[in-house]
């Protein structure tokens, strides 16, 4: 391994802070990316990031300042937002609303009694209202009102609002939100708020809803808005702190954050936009995946990351990942572009029980990473996943994390006996074998229940497998999806981390202007406005740029939703560039009324009800490392990386000697068929009986799932 | 599940659930409906070869019993002709075959399986016109179901796979939206066509009697969980009664009468009767609703109380019997009206199941978590329509009346804007939304301090709203509320009732001169003439100075209000949930000069109250007390227990208190008082002449156990009759 002790400034690092690991992934010219993880540090994060970043030193075999100093660029996802907003340890906030509407954030669109609850909707008496980021006495209605055209109808009291602020700072609070009725339309009486506040009280934190979240509908501004403000502080904290630490470890090179919108921003920007920071770790995953499938031309793909406690499933559609206008968070709805990830409750620690009716079911209760599974000998008595895998033989408990953390089977038989193969008069093998089926079936459904809900159709698609635990059944939920193709990347165990130093900087800029045609009318794209439409995205665009320094390698996407009046559905599409013309328009109008046939099908297009064009937004993107990446070591001959051969359990055909081989010692141009286990550091890759596995020239690991069936 | 292994079982089941939400799923796609998306306002399923639900779709809960409903009509009426064959659907719309209303439209479909039927499948959505002398086809003048529109029986609208071009086209004849009822039909059908292919590769991999016997296993699974859980609970006989005040669509006749809707529910065992036969004669207007009506009400109350942890499908009605003779107001005989039924009688069915399970599931420790007051007791719809573009009129529906509040709990407040109780995920538009697209501007939305009921536990607060026309021409709004003169919400176990409906109309107001010197005024605040509203006051007119408030009904308390504690009811005020007027006048609190509740002088107000209390007259005196040890056997709602002492059983308050054997009526022995003030006890004004409320307290402690809503001559209310109550 070619060694250096060259303090040369060439490493790209990546970072993910999960709950339970801390993963990094380090970049360099033309050499593989090394993987590292180190357990998460929950009282204060960054000490995880250092210990990772220690661990990567000592791979590099330099002292960890050498490494720091070495390193030109820095890119960082965290849970630390999401984690603040759930567990409600924000900032102190106040909220400022148009007189009249303080009740909007708790009122939430009359949801406010079921979000959050998942599949437990329908039992009634366990709804609630969720704990609240802002309490109502610090929820001020303000003397102002625009209207739906954009016009003052009551002139603010700019009195008023000096008063309030007085006695919220007299309060406590250190944060403001304001979010005014139409402020997206008419800013002025926010934009004069602002003014105030930077005169009676320059050191609170503010956020204005039109520059957030400028799109139509008061609740989620509002919540996108009070989020901002909310964490804000919290993450400006964050950041400086990490920062500092690295700087004084020897940094000196550009520090970047993850947005979920899909890319970094400067840790600089991070702290104005601590709500786009929501859920940024499985972004990271679907762009490190949209950046793999441009690479290996797969243009539909869906991502699959299992972990500890969840499985979390993105889909990407021609090429981009799908991008959501609104989504849920921390039981609230908020108004950013972010890329769509859906999660249920299955992972390796997925408990599995009888119920009274003797009906085996696995999950959504989790024994987490504490205790963990039985087989982690850390007092978990009741069975999981993962102990499924141990006792069915797909994970060798000797080499478990590259036998860094050795597993106990007994533990694992032991609880499976007791708890799922006497209640149901099974064997323990039989048993397992039942647990698996039953997790990779439910995984199963979730792809095909994420693909049909957008209108598509899962056997379209490719399945991108990682997390520690996605490589390890992925053969197995793919194959019953009715999936052919599915690729284990190299980069699997980090994925999220991956994506965060391979993606592009980012900023999406956005604001709601509707425009609709009359019903009936032949050629809708007449009755828009080209000039309105021109003017609001060179508006935006200039934002976009300038919000990107103005940097002359930004590539613009620019995009405009619309949907057919009175019906529910809207398409966000891509404005061609230059300027945007009548003709622009009807082609536009065109490729939508396609788009929704190809998506809900033919005849669906109810063009005779009119067009309404709502929200315009821009989308600007800078390359940021430019790296090659060298090509990993390994042979072509799998034979030289075979360990030897072991009994594995497979649902599908009972117990069979299933080849194992080291993964590591893949390389380009291998294949194999299964049966076999693929032991690397991190995970264990299986390839299911009449499955065939070949290693693309990245090392991907690209599996036919199609197999015998 | 004797064959199956449970593995195959678990992974069948789950895929059975995947494939509802994938039929769900394209259903929403290609309608594109508001109705569909947001609203929620379908359902799909699969049920096996005689029409039992075997899994059906988490949308709206009053669609899982039509369902089945349609499919055996479809094999009742179509099995010899035309004749039910692989590839054929089936269209049905009529309330006497087992939808609501006609508005839904449910299509099904059998899933043939190497010649044999494997098992149907089925979608309904509520479309948004199907005809009938008004746009929308709620036809409030109606009163027979002749002007209510298209409504189809079991008709083959697909024949071997291929569509019948001239039964489509004859549904598209017979609505004003033809466009998108066209879609909702093709999304009907799409949703059956992934259900057919779902389950045939399911059948492929794993066997059609496998699959069948899955579906089979989990109807029983259900059944067994419900009748398991009622054989746990006491036999017992429970009486609900809801009034109805006047008919719908003839508001403005000289008629007035107040409907009822009555239930006796019996639980006996393992099962469940339900006997609605004390009911009032179908009216003239559309608030009757059919037996399906009937039958959608009792599965909306049943499956979120007693079934919360089931799979919801036929299981859960194995149990159930329900009786009710034709031409009564809750299973009305054609040509009844009954568009509005499931908003107006069928909606009182729903309140006085969700009355009846929930105080029999009050006489246990075990499920009283489940038990809960009336929530809310109907909306106020509001429909408004104005000159639109291209000179016609443009109609606009506005929801802000679901934004209701849920009923108190035993263990918590009832939740803030919880919505209707059949809607399991319900969502109202932006402010924004609606000014965007109709002719109002909002002066206010949001929670209505003292709307949810009082109790111990509070029923929850209800969103009301503000509006004044603005940006419209000739402007007519039409509202119709019951739950006017009546309060629906009712309180339980001494909890009061929720709002009532209120609205409030101001015409020729100053609020444009208001908002024009820099204010957004309060409705108090506004000067103009405020006419009398009705219920059902239909259409007038709204000009561009008139100003319109809503306070839609909102959930009733839980629990002598007096027992609120003094902690809960100063948050309360602290947050704005009871104003400090009704923290005297309802809850007897003495507040200090700073308005906060003064401890010492409340309690002794209350104490106070409690004395007047033990003073009121009982029918009969206390029985002689048991001197024996005393076992308690089980609640008899929130503070009374039934007890076992001296060989007998007895109805004893938890003061110790012993206030009739047990095969009596607590009532006649506790002292009583009638109140015609609904003011007194919530936030309402307007009781019907006919009614009254009565309050019946412990004449040891002063306890009030219950506030009955009943007609002024009606004996008392019999609600918790225990059937085991000999020793």
């Amino acid at each position: 391994m070619g060694t250096t002790t060259d303090t040369a400034v060439r490493f790209f690092v990546g970072t993910d802070v999960g709950g339970t690991f801390t993963d990094l992934v380090v970049l360099e010219d033309n050499r593989p990316p090394r993987l590292f993880k180190a357990p998460t540090t929950p009282h204060d994060r960054s000490e995880g990031v250092v210990n990772a970043l220690a661990l990567a030193a000592a791979s590099y075999d330099v002292s960890l300042r050498e490494f720091c100093a070495a390193i030109a660029y820095f890119s960082h996802g965290t849970t630390a937002a999401t984690n603040a907003l759930i567990e409600r340890k924000g900032t102190p906030t106040a909220l400022l609303t148009t007189r009249g509407f303080t009740d909007t954030l708790l009122i939430q669109r009359s949801m406010t009694s079921w979000v959050g609850m998942g599949a437990a909707t329908g039992h009634y008496s366990r709804r609630r209202n969720p704990g609240p980021i802002v309490p109502r006495d610090r929820i001020a209605g303000v003397t102002e009102r625009i209207d739906s055209s954009g016009r003052e109808l009551v002139a603010l009291d700019e009195h008023e609002v000096r008063g309030l602020l007085r006695r919220l700072r007299d309060e406590g609070v250190r944060a403001l939100a304001v979010s005014f009725l139409w402020s997206f339309l008419n800013a002025e009486h926010e934009t004069a708020v602002g003014r105030i506040v930077a005169e009676e009280w320059p050191e609170a934190y503010v956020t204005l809803s039109h520059e957030v979240a400028p799109v139509l509908g008061e609740y989620e501004r509002s919540a996108t808005t009070v989020v901002n403000s909310y964490l804000g502080p919290v993450i400006r904290d964050y950041v400086a702190g990490l920062e500092g630490r690295l700087r004084s470890t020897g940094f000196t090179g550009d520090f970047s954050i993850m947005d979920s919108g899909g890319g970094v921003m400067r840790a600089a920007d991070a702290a104005r936009r601590a709500a786009s920071m929501l859920t940024s770790g499985p972004a990271g995953g679907v762009l490190a995946s949209a950046a793999l499938a441009r690479r290996l031309g797969h243009r539909n793909v869906i991502t699959s990351d299992m972990g500890g406690t969840s499985f979390d499933v993105g889909l990407i559609v021609d090429s981009e990942p799908l991008v959501e206008r609104v989504s849920e968070v921390g039981d609230l709805h908020l108004a950013l572009p972010r890329i769509k990830v859906t999660a249920i409750g299955a992972g390796g620690g997925s408990i599995a029980w009888v119920d009274e009716a003797g009906v085996l079911a696995v999950g959504p209760e989790s024994a987490g990473s504490v205790p963990g599974p039985a087989c982690y000998g850390r007092g978990g008595d009741r069975p999981t996943v993962t102990d499924a895998d141990v006792v069915l033989g797909v994970i060798d408990p000797e080499r478990f994390l590259g036998g860094r953390m050795p597993l106990e089977r007994a533990l694992a038989e032991k609880a499976i006996r007791l708890h799922v193969a006497d209640p149901l008069g099974l064997s323990v093998e039989e048993a397992a074998a039942g647990i698996r089926q039953v997790a990779d079936n439910h995984m199963a459904d979730l792809l095909r229940k994420v693909t049909v809900e957008q209108g598509y159709d899962p056997r379209d698609f490719t399945v991108y497998a990682y997390g520690g635990a996605g490589p390890t059944h992925a053969y197995a939920y793919t194959e019953a999806a009715g999936i052919a193709t599915l690729v284990v990347p190299p980069t699997s165990t980090v994925h999220s981390a991956y994506g965060t130093v391979t993606s592009d900087r980012y900023r999406a800029v956005q604001t709601t202007d509707v425009q609709r045609t009359p019903p009936g009318a032949a050629d809708p794209a007449e009755h828009l406005d080209p000039a309105r439409i021109n003017a609001t995205l060179d508006d935006l665009s200039l934002r976009c740029r300038a919000d990107l320094d103005d940097d002359p390698r930004v590539r613009l996407s620019r995009i405009v939703y619309l949907k057919f009046r009175r019906q529910a559905h809207e398409l966000p599409l891509t404005v061609p560039d230059g300027e945007v013309t009548t003709d622009v328009l009807r082609a536009l109008v065109a490729e939508f009324c396609d788009a929704y046939e190809r998506l809900y099908g033919a005849g669906t297009a109810l063009l005779g009800a009119g067009v309404e064009l709502h929200t315009l937004r821009v989308e600007g993107r800078v390359g940021v490392t430019g790296i090659t990446e060298g090509g990993y070591e390994g042979s072509a001959e799998p034979a030289e990386s075979l360990i030897g051969s072991r009994p594995v359990y497979f649902p599908e055909c009972g117990r069979v000697d299933a080849s194992v081989y080291r993964g590591e010692g893949l390389g380009a141009g291998a294949s194999l068929r299964g049966p076999a286990i693929l032991e690397f550091a991190g995970t264990t890759v299986v390839v299911g009986p009449g499955q065939s596995l070949a290693v693309d020239p990245y090392n991907n690991l690209v599996i036919d799932c199609r197999g015998n069936v | 599940m004797t064959a199956i292994d449970p593995v195959t079982f678990e992974v069948i089941r789950h895929r059975l659930l995947a494939i509802t939400d994938e039929q769900g799923a394209t259903l929403a796609a290609i309608s594109g409906s508001t109705h569909v998306v947001e609203a929620s306002d379908y359902n799909v399923g699969l049920y096996l070869p005689d029409g039992s639900v075997a899994a059906m779709g988490r949308t709206i809960l009053s669609h899982s019993s039509s369902m089945a409903a349609i499919t055996r009509s479809v094999i009742g009426d179509c099995a010899d002709d035309p004749g039910i064959n692989a590839g054929d659907m089936f269209i049905v719309n009529d309330p006497w075959k087992g939808t609501v209303h006609a508005q839904d439209v449910g299509v099904v479909a059998p899933i043939f399986y190497q010649g044999e039927l494997l098992a149907w499948t089925g979608a309904m959505c509520h479309m948004v016109d199907v005809g009938g002398m008004t746009p929308g086809s709620f036809c409030i003048d109606a009163t027979d179901s002749y002007q209510e529109g298209l409504q189809m029986p079991p008709t083959k609208l697909v024949d071997g796979g291929k569509v019948r071009t001239d039964v489509w086209n004859l549904v598209l004849a017979h609505t004003r939206m033809a466009a998108t009822v066209n879609l909702d039909l093709r999304a009907l059908i799409a949703a059956n066509h992934t259900a057919v292919r779902a389950m045939t590769a399911l059948a492929d991999k794993y066997g059609a009697e496998t699959v069948r016997a899955v579906m089979s296993s989990l109807i029983e699974l259900s059944e067994k969980r419900l009748r398991n859980r009622l054989a746990r609970l006491p036999d017992a006989r429970l009486h609900s009664r809801a009034f109805l005040d006047n008919d719908g669509g003839l508001a403005l006749s000289r008629e007035n009468a107040t409907y009822e809707v009555d239930l006796v529910l019996t639980k006996r065992g393992d099962s469940l009767h339900f006997d609605y036969s004390a009911s009032s004669p179908q009216a003239k207007g559309y608030i009757n609703c059919a037996f399906s009506g009937m039958m959608a009400g009792i599965a909306a109350a049943l499956l979120p109380t007693l079934a919360y942890d089931a799979p919801w499908n036929e299981g859960l009605f194995k149990p159930v019997e329900v009786h009710c003779p034709e031409g009564l107001i809750c299973n009305a005989s054609r040509p009844a009206a009954v568009s509005g039924g499931a908003l107006e009688a069928g909606w009182l069915v729903e309140m006085t199941a969700i009355e009846c399970l929930s105080k029999l599931a009050a006489c246990s420790d075990e499920l009283i978590a489940e038990a809960q007051a009336v929530p809310a007791g109907g909306p106020d719809k509001f429909v408004l329509t104005g000159a639109g573009e291209n000179g016609g009129r443009q109609t606009y529906v506005i929801m802000d009346c679901l934004a209701t509040g849920g009923a108190a709990y035993a263990h918590r407040d009832g939740v803030w804007t919880q919505g209707q109780h059949n809607i399991e995920r319900q969502k109202i538009s932006n402010v924004e939304a609606v000014e965007m697209d109709s002719p109002l501007l909002y002066l206010w939305r949001g929670l209505v301090a003292d709307s949810g009921g009082a109790g111990r536990t509070r029923g929850g607060m209800s969103m009301g709203a503000v509006y004044t026309v603005h940006g419209g021409r000739d402007v007519t709004a039409l509202n119709s509320a019951h739950g006017w003169e009546v309060p629906n919400s009712t309180g339980i176990f001494g909890g009061y009732p929720g709002a009532q409906n209120t609205r409030t109309v101001i015409h020729g107001s100053d609020v444009r001169a208001r908002l024009a010197a820099g204010q957004i005024p309060a409705v108090e605040e506004l000067s103009g003439d405020r006419p009398v509203m009705r219920g059902r006051q239909g259409l007038y007119h709204l000009g561009d100075d008139d100003v319109l408030a809503t306070v839609p009904q909102a959930g009733g308390g839980w629990g002598d209000p007096l027992e609120r504690s003094l902690l809960a009811l100063q948050a309360d005020l602290d947050f704005g949930a009871v104003t400090p007027e009704a923290a005297v006048r309802v809850y007897h609190a003495v507040l200090d000069g700073e308005g906060r509740v003064d401890e010492a002088a409340t309690l002794a107000r209350r104490e106070q109250l409690r004395d007047e209390r033990r003073g009121w007259p009982a029918e009969r005196p206390l029985p002689a007390q048991p001197r024996g040890a005393r076992t308690r056997l089980h609640p008899l709602g929130d503070r009374l227990d039934v007890i076992e002492a001296d060989d007998a059983r007895w109805v004893a308050c938890h003061c110790g208190v012993v206030l009739a054997p047990a095969t009596e009526q607590w009532r006649r022995h506790a002292g009583m008082s009638v109140v015609h003030d609904v003011h007194a006890l919530g936030h309402a004004t307007r009781l019907d002449e006919g009614l009254e409320l009565r309050l019946y307290a412990c004449p040891g402690c002063g306890r009030l156990h219950t506030a009955d809503v009943v007609r002024r001559e009606a004996a008392h209310l019999d609600d918790i009759r225990l059937l085991d109550a000999e020793v």
